[in-house]
């Protein structure tokens, strides 16, 4: 019986590519690097806002990953396997960098994007939407850059992200008091500095 | 549940930020760069190092008290059993010779000794006189004939 051809093959699972680079397949891993890397640039990029470190930081996540593949029992996915990884190495490398390192709105470029996809089914009744959400973009960047880095760490990790208190709690070595407090007072700065671009 | 406020939706559009276009195939040229570059500037003790302490970053605490009790319960056992286990045949006669008395014949006097022809025993020689000591056989002798039949 012949099976019909698809051109649209199934992607290869991630436990397949993990148990293959545990075999010595480095191209398995390759393929891992390829399938994580935007959402990972997100998460550390909003953690540190600044492209040369967060391209430097994710450059230290896999190849850690890589050398700790081995010991990567599939309790849980790949990805919050790969997840906290880069949670940690971002947690360290802000405090290392502490506030010797002064952000610029410069620093905040273009560099990242809406997914396509989504300015496409946001946009697609509306054409100038598309301008308003690029500039909504800009000035969210913006005021998240005055947050301190534990208030941004923590609107990263449950407004963007979507972690629940509790791992954010266990990741920090905090009490889930603490996050939720650091939320309030991150979300209050938040608004305010929204409140003072639309006036 | 608390309400949401605006500026959480708002956040929310954040989870939709992608890296620029053809970023994930440019990362990927530069990981395998960098890794090879690793790999010739390392030293082996550098690399054994480093993959250590990811091995034991991974180690919780369970696992490491767990073979901690391991350990030590190892080490235990050793000792038990070489101070259980009989000792060898050369051990014992060296345990032996260790613990015997010396015999009671042996002269006190630590003065040097000269041997006297004909005479199988030494006598030791001091500054001073010192009266000849005989050495006795550590039988009785018997001039009685054995009664044997």
């Amino acid at each position: 019986m012949n099976q019909v051809a698809t051109n649209d093959p199934e992607p290869i699972r991630d436990e397949e590519l993990i148990s293959r680079t545990k075999d010595g397949d480095v191209s398995a891993f390759d393929e891992l690097i390829l399938r994580y890397t935007p959402r990972l640039y997100g998460l550390v990029y909003n953690m540190t806002f600044n492209n040369e470190d967060t391209n430097d930081l994710l450059q230290d996540v896999f190849a850690k990953a890589f050398r700790s593949i081995g010991g990567f029992k599939g309790k849980s996915s790949f990805y919050t396997w790969i997840h906290s990884i880069a949670v940690n190495m971002s947690i360290n490398f802000i405090k290392k960098r502490g506030k010797r390192f002064n952000m610029s709105l410069d620093d905040i470029d273009s560099n990242i994007q809406f997914d396509k996809e989504f300015i496409e089914a946001t946009t697609s009744t509306d054409p100038l939407r598309e301008t308003n959400l690029q500039e909504l973009q800009k000035k969210l960047n913006e005021v998240m850059l005055k947050l301190s880095n534990d208030h941004r760490a923590v609107v990263t990790m449950f407004d963007i992200q979507g972690m629940p208190h509790a791992e954010i709690a266990k990741i920090l070595r905090v009490s889930e008091g603490t996050i939720r407090s650091r939320l309030f007072y991150a979300h209050r700065q938040l608004q305010t500095y929204l409140d003072e671009f639309k006036e | 549940m608390p309400e949401e406020l605006p500026i959480q939706k708002l956040l929310r559009l954040k989870r939709y930020e992608q890296p620029p276009t053809g970023y994930p195939e440019r990362f990927l040229a530069e990981f395998q760069r960098r890794q090879r570059t690793e790999l010739i500037r390392k030293s082996p003790w550098q690399m054994f190092t480093e993959g250590m302490s990811d091995r034991l970053s991974q180690f919780r605490v369970g696992s490491l008290a767990y073979a901690a009790t391991i350990a030590v319960a190892a080490v235990f056992s050793y000792q038990f059993l070489t101070q259980s286990s009989p000792t060898s045949p050369a051990a014992s006669v060296a345990s032996t010779a260790t613990v015997a008395p010396a015999p009671s014949y042996i002269p006190q006097s630590t003065g040097p000794r000269v041997t006297i022809p004909g005479n199988a025993g030494t006598v030791p020689v001091s500054g001073k006189f010192s009266p000849t000591q005989y050495v006795l056989e550590s039988h009785p002798v018997s001039h009685e004939h054995p009664f044997s039949f």
